[in-house]
């Protein structure tokens, strides 16, 4: 019995020991790196010699330009709008495809409306940027052939944002969508049923009877799409580069250009840090959430 | 029982519409690049937008291969994307077998780091890679792109493996362990079949995820022969600031190729390994 128990440590220890090792070496040592960095004033265009230990100084730096705070106020703004805006279209899709009235397109649908979602952000990027091009656009075309003005979506500072938030939408939605499609499956039809045969209006059997069923699924969508978009960088540093100004840098790409356009790779790793604290913190609260949800 | 039938037929009716305004909504702009990277540019750049071409030109096509390094940036991502997936399928699954078989100390606390690594944002990790592998000569290499995303995959893909494997029932390894199987054809003979569905689900989060990574790869690729597919891209769009959208469009459905797909293989697993890595994680 004895050896028994040695041969499993040991395997234990083969199979666990690589994956531990290697996420050793290749995330926490750089992770213990990058706080190291941050504690240090440290520019990677500069000689080495003029790197020096400033303590929690670049943190306070961080903390105190009104370029951070503008860009967490835009991230925040960004995500709020970006979630309710997937939900919104999200439950929609989910519901009509959902019906069984045209089962065929429904399946064809279904596969069309998830490439947006396999696309790589870049493509996402490039494909609005000619949308959005605004002598040549589409949109701009289709402003003009209703009477409309152009719209300069990339150099005025509400249009740009709302091009972001569009594209985002764009992009994201049908994972919701299809998240949700699988929650509508849950509800139970002999309850619709039911309620159809007791006279509930379709808004009546909505509200009622779907709703309460797939909470903990949109629940689940605002915490995943939150998460997520909080962290966006690809498509603002594509799309608009943080243009115009600043009015569209993100957390994300605010600290990436502190790194590597300005080359403080130590106030970048101290913002980089600071960016970590507020997603443990939003991953506490909606855990929190979820908590308070289950009982 | 009439009025029955007509509420159905304005039902299908509203529903066809409501089919055709959300189709064109989330089509329309991929058409719309597919078509534009066929048109000449007399025919891009005009103010009434053209929206059904008679001819193909493939002209923009024939000049991005001609021009840039495409073939290059598709073939990196492929070997690059590939590489980190079977890398990391071969460790998470390793892992999750390991944590779901044998019971130690201090198990839960190596699940939460696991967790816990999983939620780092991939910028406190940019800047000291570009850093370290400056010093160990892994910038611009592909090796050493691929290490820094097994990095990024791995507490997922570990996290994934051990709600798969947790549903093969303990008394399957108990009657091989009678029957006298070792540990190591115990995972290669046992398990890895029974969960052969959810590694697949890991397979295409893993692939897609390295497939389409920007930020990490900008920093850490420099020259054209190391690029991957979206910086390439992205490269393509800078440095010529005018870009005519006609090779640009092209470039965008080269790229958009192995994503459709993707998406008409997979979109089932991908939900499936969405929600399992929400729901159990």
């Amino acid at each position: 019995m004895r050896k028994l128990n040695r041969e499993k440590r040991r395997a234990a220890i083969c199979f666990i020991g690589p994956s531990v090792l290697f996420l050793f070496i290749f995330s926490v040592i750089p992770m213990l790196y990058s706080f190291g960095i941050s504690l240090f004033r440290y520019n990677t265009a500069m000689a080495s010699s003029s790197i020096k230990f400033v303590g929690f100084r670049n943190y306070m730096k961080v903390l105190t330009s009104a370029d951070f705070w503008d860009s967490t106020f835009w991230t925040f703004g960004f995500a709020v709008s970006a979630v309710i805006l997937n939900l919104l279209l999200g439950l929609t899709l989910a519901v009509v495809l959902n019906t069984r009235l045209l089962p065929r397109l429904s399946r064809l649908l279904k596969i069309i409306f998830t490439m947006p979602m396999m696309i790589a952000p870049i493509v996402t990027a490039t494909i609005w940027k000619l949308m959005f091009s605004p002598i040549y656009g589409l949109l701009n075309g289709i402003l003009v052939s209703m009477g409309l003005d152009r719209v300069s979506w990339f150099s005025e500072v509400v249009p740009a944002r709302i091009a972001i938030i569009i594209v985002e939408v764009w992009a994201t939605t049908p994972l919701c969508m299809l998240i949700l499609m699988a929650a509508l499956k849950t509800v139970p039809e002999e309850l619709l049923e039911a309620a159809r045969i007791d006279g509930a209006s379709w808004w009546q059997q909505f509200r009622r009877i779907t709703l309460p069923f797939i909470k903990k699924f949109i629940l689940l969508i605002v915490t995943l799409r939150f998460m997520d978009a909080i962290r966006m960088f690809d498509i603002a540093y594509n799309l608009t580069n943080g243009g115009p100004g600043n009015a569209t840098e993100t957390l994300a790409s605010t600290i990436y250009k502190m790194a590597f356009r300005y080359y403080e790779v130590g106030e970048g790793s101290a913002g980089a840090y600071i960016f970590f604290l507020i997603i443990i913190l939003c991953s506490f609260l909606f855990l929190k959430l979820a908590g308070r949800e289950k009982s | 029982m009439k009025s029955m039938k007509k509420k159905r037929i304005l039902q299908s009716i509203g529903l066809g519409a409501a089919f055709l305004v959300l189709g064109v909504l989330f089509i329309f702009p991929l058409y719309w690049t597919v078509i534009t990277s066929f048109k000449t540019s007399s025919q891009v750049f005009v103010e009434k937008p053209v929206l059904i071409l008679d001819t193909l030109y493939l002209d923009n096509y024939i000049e991005i291969f001609q021009k840039s390094h495409v073939m290059t940036f598709f073939k990196n991502s492929l070997l690059i994307a590939g590489g980190t997936t079977l890398l990391s399928l071969i460790l998470a699954s390793m892992a999750g077998f390991g944590l779901c078989r044998y019971g130690f100390k201090g198990k839960k606390t190596l699940q939460n780091s696991i967790l816990i690594i999983r939620m780092i944002p991939a910028l406190v990790y940019t800047i000291p890679y570009y850093i370290i592998y400056n010093k160990l000569h892994l910038l611009d290499t592909l090796a050493g792109l691929i290490m820094s995303y097994i990095s990024f995959a791995l507490p997922m893909a570990i996290w994934l493996a051990i709600s798969f494997f947790l549903d093969i029932p303990s008394e399957i390894y108990e009657s091989a362990e009678i029957d006298g199987c070792s540990e190591f054809k115990m995972y290669t003979r046992i398990a890895l079949p029974l969960v052969k569905a959810g590694l697949a689900v890991i397979a295409i989060l893993v692939f897609v995820g390295a497939w389409n990574e920007f930020g990490l790869a900008l920093v850490l690729q420099s020259s054209d022969a190391k690029k991957t597919l979206p910086i390439g891209i992205a490269s393509m769009v800078q440095t010529h600031k005018d870009t005519p959208s006609g090779s640009l469009a092209a470039a965008g459905v080269l790229a958009m190729i192995p994503a459709v797909i993707l998406s008409m293989a997979t979109q089932k697993y991908i939900v499936k390994g969405t929600m399992a890595g929400a729901v159990k994680g």
